[in-house]
């Protein structure tokens, strides 16, 4: 009695999260937490994921389309797809369930073991069993704005918003307009919809809840002076994003909604609902994106005029200055220093006239034919309803309220926040407080990780439950071909028992059949049977598109007991029947040749198998600054040991120097509060006065040379075994310029230290002057992200020390993006004087020895004449560049610099904390300049990375990757040199040596391959395959080759 | 011969396969003359590939990735 009594109260605690909003930062956090082995529930509102970045076409500042990026809209990511894969539903996490079309109703419990209630509304549609035939829609008699294009197009009431919407169904939209006239149910081939579900209410028990909510768009018919929604010219920026998307309802042809006609001149004007009377924060996305629209307008459209019409430029991130340089001098868009008055419209033509004032004042009318509003953002629309529900604070904007040290909790323990709902900002920020929100909640279920255990073999297909693989070697291929019906999509276009009659005669074919629906589950099993009851060693399934079916039919023979390389699907549907309806005799004579290929491919295939291997459950953070140290202490809090590396003397990088910080809060504080952490944590070994001096190994099994200078000078030397590596090695605040040899021009650093130690000097002064964005002839100019809002700090320092004292800024552009626009408001409010320069007239500083004075003649912009300043300080925001030794470092690690010197990360929107070689990640400001709260949520951020391996007992390696013949290699360098992620080497390995006994031969460790096969084709003597993809496989000489229509 | 044009279309899987995809998806209608080879990156074409296109009748290839 007693026993049970026991056993009843300690309930086994939930190892499970619920990730609220299924945008990009929640499925980006769902994934790294299921991947650790945490159940994942994850929530969204509408009736499919992707958020707003589904309705963006490209993304600045590389204009990588969305496309091949990875968004749920469309599909995969690159190379190695970063985050769509795992939501292709036959394809789908294990550790993730998604609920659509669901909000939550209640939150009880504590940090660690929560009651949330839920509430599905129905779909009617059953995401099994649909097959996106579109029949539903055909039949639907009611039309609705699609809001998905903003209303451009229309939609039916049964819909799917776009062509690839995750989870790939249609659904049925209820609402008073549907006449309930049951068209669609009596249509669905598949018996799929069901009129009569009813909402359903779940209770889910979980130990943390992340909140991804993202953002709403202003709503620009506030500002009536501008005509938005008046003057049918005047249009948001989503709608010009719709306008100029490939899948937007023009083709990506921007027209002008008045007349259809593409404009000639097109206005931007920014700052929309940001910094103004009553939203003081800056939107912080705004100028990049607005200057991603110019751009692709003036690729697109001849002799398009573009102005953008802007305050400030405010381009903070890696290549962004790089970006508005291009565009204003490679594609000459005009950028107007002026806040647009008011728009007038010329109703003859529906052009629009805008009222502006130059710098000097003068007042100019500009006529353009079309005007885009860069509308800000606000807090997510479901904001203060959550926020009830979950008894989470909101800060003055109704934004999520975080602090600065915790960037990534909200008020509620155990409740996380990523992405814009914290406050605004870009995908690759999201991307960051994803990981980070996921890194938080897996030290705080640091004893369930692994829960959930999944293994990757084939991307996301878990081998448990298959049984043991049939060793098909040197049998004879006996191949079955299923040409699937889908219902109509492709058996009324396609003469499919011709076609398999036709296939039964091709020699090794056994057995061709034509059934229904090969993704439903009687039709795997009808497979299954088949495949083992005729003893098939090859599966050629012609369907739909092997990018979204290869998992399931993968599965199938698997289940079969075959290995799932020896199966080839046909994209029968995507790629013959939906695009050639009209030519029904060519498409017939496409299917054959594409399943005849298809046969001849598996006939020539081979097993590839994954190997599996330990990970070392050990971590390696390069750097003991903030960002290292909260790496270190996340994953040591979540259980795995940690080797900290740093250079210097004393742990704490930047953060030894910062004594305050513009919002109040005191970082020696967060400094002292890290060292004791890392210091006292029995997983933590430190090592200071350490340098890396060798990487080597690979994912899981890494091993690092250390080299430790003792305080005597002795040098030692050991070696530790990793299975992940951070590099969070910094940067720092240059010093290398002319000026600061003239006695009272310092650095900004300089300053901060004399704030705090000598403060009687600081109160002494009369005139100060300000210099940003100064750098050293020979450096590169980037925006080095932290200086304008470390100014305001300064400025405003002194003006409180003595509110006499003369403060003047002179900058180029105030960058002081988000929420930080309120102490550039409070610097003017105090009375600090903003001059602006330009690099053709930098400011020049002199000493003036007769008044034993500093001198600034620069360049007044507004009474366009140069001025003298006189200073008795001139302090300078000198740039931040990388810690020095980067470069040495990236050498051992094997891993790229940007051209700015900074570490190369794997993709520059969706994979911020990872490199290309896996294995290795990237924290704080070695990937750029960084606030603190930015470098911890990095930092974070790298850790989940990191944990999502650690976490796992071991690791699937390999697979589809290139493979040396040794007897072939000449050892000539050309797939070392080819090889776009540095990994062949040429080695004596195994005693292999190449013709001629010469030199050893390359080497490609399977562990590290990404499985491109771009040194397969560029070898000169052939001696690299890539398997799956050999040269038999893909020659296809048994059959005739490619191009042979007609057998 | 029935004096169809060919052309075989290398595409990358993560791009151009996927923008093939999503044609079909929305329906575009495109003459059955395209043949789409996927490849795992186009950094897998081989200049033989292309060769060999041609000689077993292609009119055209198209690499696209």
């Amino acid at each position: 009695m007693m026993q049970m009594a026991i056993s009843q109260t300690i309930r086994a605690k939930p190892a499970a999260v619920l990730v609220v909003g299924g945008g990009i930062g929640g499925m980006r956090a769902a994934l790294d937490l299921a991947d650790a082995g945490l159940k994942v529930y994850l929530v969204e509102q509408t009736p499919c994921l992707g958020g707003r970045v589904a309705q963006l076409g490209f993304m600045f500042p590389q204009h990588d389309c969305v496309l091949c990026r990875g968004t749920p809209d469309h599909g995969y990511g690159c190379t190695r797809p970063s985050i769509s894969p795992a939501y292709i539903q036959n394809n789908q996490h294990p550790n993730i369930q998604i609920l659509t079309n669901t909000s939550i109703m209640d939150v009880e419990g504590e940090a660690g073991d929560f009651s949330v209630s839920l509430r599905q509304e129905p779909r009617y549609v059953s995401i099994a069993r649909c097959t996106s035939c579109g029949l539903c829609a055909e039949a639907c008699p009611v039309e609705l704005p699609n809001e998905y294009q903003l209303g451009m197009t229309k939609r039916k009431a049964a819909y799917k918003i776009a062509a690839r919407a995750t989870p790939d169904a249609y659904c049925i939209d209820r609402g008073p307009y549907c006449d309930d006239c049951q068209e669609c149910q009596k249509i669905c081939p598949t018996k799929a919809i069901n009129l009569d579900e009813q909402p359903r209410l779940l209770s889910v028990e979980v130990g943390a809840v992340i909140l991804a909510l993202g953002f709403q768009v202003y709503d620009a018919t506030q500002l009536e002076e501008l005509g938005y929604g008046r003057y049918p010219n005047v249009v948001q920026a989503m709608t010009y994003e719709r306008l100029a998307s490939r899948s937007g309802p023009t083709e990506g042809v921007v027209v002008r909604p008045s007349d259809k006609l593409t404009p000639k001149s097109i206005a931007w004007l920014q700052c929309i609902g940001s910094r103004d009377q009553q939203n003081t924060f800056c939107s912080s996305i705004c100028c990049m994106y607005a200057t991603k629209e110019a751009i692709l307008a003036k690729q697109r459209l001849k002799d398009v005029n573009c102005s953008v019409f802007i305050m400030d430029e405010r381009a903070f991130n890696k290549e962004y200055s790089a970006y508005f340089n291009k565009a204003r001098n490679k594609h000459g868009i005009h950028y107007n220093r002026n806040r647009v008055s008011a728009i007038r419209e010329d109703p003859a033509t529906h052009d629009l006239i805008l009222h502006y004032a130059d710098p000097n004042g003068k007042l100019h009318e500009e006529r353009f034919e079309m005007v885009v509003l860069a509308t800000g953002l606000q807090p997510p629309e479901s904001a203060s309803q959550l926020s009830e529900i979950l008894d989470i604070e909101l800060n003055q904007y109704g934004f999520c309220q975080t602090d600065k040290f915790t960037p990534l909790q909200t008020s509620r323990p155990g409740v996380f926040v990523c992405g814009a709902f914290s406050s605004p900002k870009e995908i690759v920020e999201t991307i960051i407080d994803a990981s980070g929100a996921a890194a938080e909640v897996m030290r705080l279920l640091n004893d369930r990780l692994h829960t959930y255990p999944y293994t990757r073999v084939w991307p996301f297909l878990s081998d448990n439950g298959f049984p043991p693989e049939r060793d098909v070697t040197g049998d004879k291929p006996k191949v079955g071909v299923f040409a699937c019906t889908c219902g109509q999509t492709i058996s009324d276009y396609l003469d499919l028992p011709a076609l398999v009659s036709q296939a039964g005669q091709w020699p090794n074919v056994a057995v061709a059949e034509v059934i229904e629906y090969a993704c439903f589950p009687e039709m795997l099993e009808y497979m299954r049977d088949r495949i083992q009851s005729e003893g098939l060693n090859r599966v050629v399934v012609a369907a739909c598109s092997n990018r979204t079916h290869d998992s399931l039919f993968q599965r199938l023979v698997c289940q079969a007991g075959l290995n799932p390389y020896l199966l080839e699907v046909v994209n029968l549907r995507e790629q013959c029947t939906r695009v050639h309806r009209e030519q029904k005799e060519q498409a017939n004579r496409k299917a054959q040749e594409m399943v005849r290929v298809a046969v001849g491919r598996v006939i020539a295939a081979q097993p590839v198998h994954k190997d599996k291997m330990p990970c070392v459950p050990t971590a390696l953070v390069i750097g003991g600054g903030v960002s290292g140290m909260t790496a270190a202490l996340a994953i040591a809090d979540s259980g795995y040991d940690v080797h900290l590396v740093e250079r210097e003397e004393r742990l704490g990088g930047n953060l030894l120097d910062l004594y305050y910080v513009a919002e109040g809060y005191n970082p020696q504080r967060l400094l002292r509060d890290l060292v004791n952490r890392v210091c006292s944590h029995q997983r933590i070994t430190t090592h200071i006065r350490t340098d890396v001096v060798r990487h080597a190994g690979h994912v899981g099994d890494f091993n690092s040379e250390l080299q430790m200078h003792r305080p005597n000078g002795a040098v030692e030397r050991f070696t530790v075994a990793h299975g992940v590596t951070i590099v969070a090695t910094g940067a720092r605040e240059t010093r290398e310029h002319a000026l600061l040899i003239l006695p009272g021009v310092i650095t900004t650093r300089e300053l901060e230290e004399k704030i705090i130690h000598h403060p009687e000097e600081i109160a002494a002064l009369k005139d100060v002057v300000m210099i940003q964005c100064v750098r050293s002839e020979d450096s590169p100019d980037y925006c080095s992200r932290v200086c304008c809002t470390n100014t305001m700090k300064n400025a405003i320092r002194l003006k409180l020390f003595n509110p006499n004292c003369r403060v003047t800024v002179l900058y180029k552009n105030i960058v002081t993006y988000g929420f930080r626009e309120e102490y550039y408001t409070e610097a003017r409010r105090m009375g600090v004087v903003f001059t602006r320069y330009t690099d053709e007239q930098p400011p020049e500083v002199t000493f003036d020895h007769n008044f034993d004075r500093l001198v600034v003649r620069v360049r007044d912009l507004t009474m366009d004449k140069i001025v003298n300043l006189h200073a008795d300080l001139v302090p300078l925001s000198m740039a931040i560049a990388p810690a020095d030794g980067s470069e040495e470092l990236a050498r051992q690690l094997r891993v790229p610099l940007s051209s700015e010197g900074f570490y190369e990360e794997a993709q520059m929107k969706l994979r911020p904390m990872d490199f290309m070689r896996e294995g290795i990640f990237l924290a704080g400001m070695a990937h750029y300049p960084k606030f603190i709260e930015e470098s911890i949520s990095h930092a974070l951020a790298a850790a989940a990375r990191a944990l999502t391996l650690l976490s796992q007992e071991s690791l699937w390696l390999g697979g589809v990757v290139a493979q040396v013949d040794p007897d072939k290699c000449v050892g000539c360098l050309t797939c070392t040199r080819t090889c776009p992620f540095q990994i062949p080497q040429v080695v004596q390995l195994d005693g292999r040596v190449g013709i001629g006994g010469l030199g050893g031969a390359a080497w490609i460790d399977p562990a590290q391959c990404q499985g491109c096969g771009t040194c397969t084709g560029e070898c000169p003597s052939s001696a690299i395959q890539l398997l799956h993809y050999t040269d038999e496989q893909m020659m296809l000489r048994s059959i005739g080759g490619l191009g042979a229509w007609q057998q | 011969m029935s004096g169809d044009l060919q052309i075989v279309a290398y595409c990358c899987q993560h791009c151009a396969y996927a923008a093939a995809d999503l044609a079909g998806g929305l329906r575009m209608q495109y003459p059955p003359a395209v043949r789409v080879v996927m490849l795992p990156c186009t950094g897998k074409l081989d200049a033989l590939l292309v060769l060999q296109a041609f000689e077993d009748g292609a009119d055209g290839v198209m690499v696209a990735g």
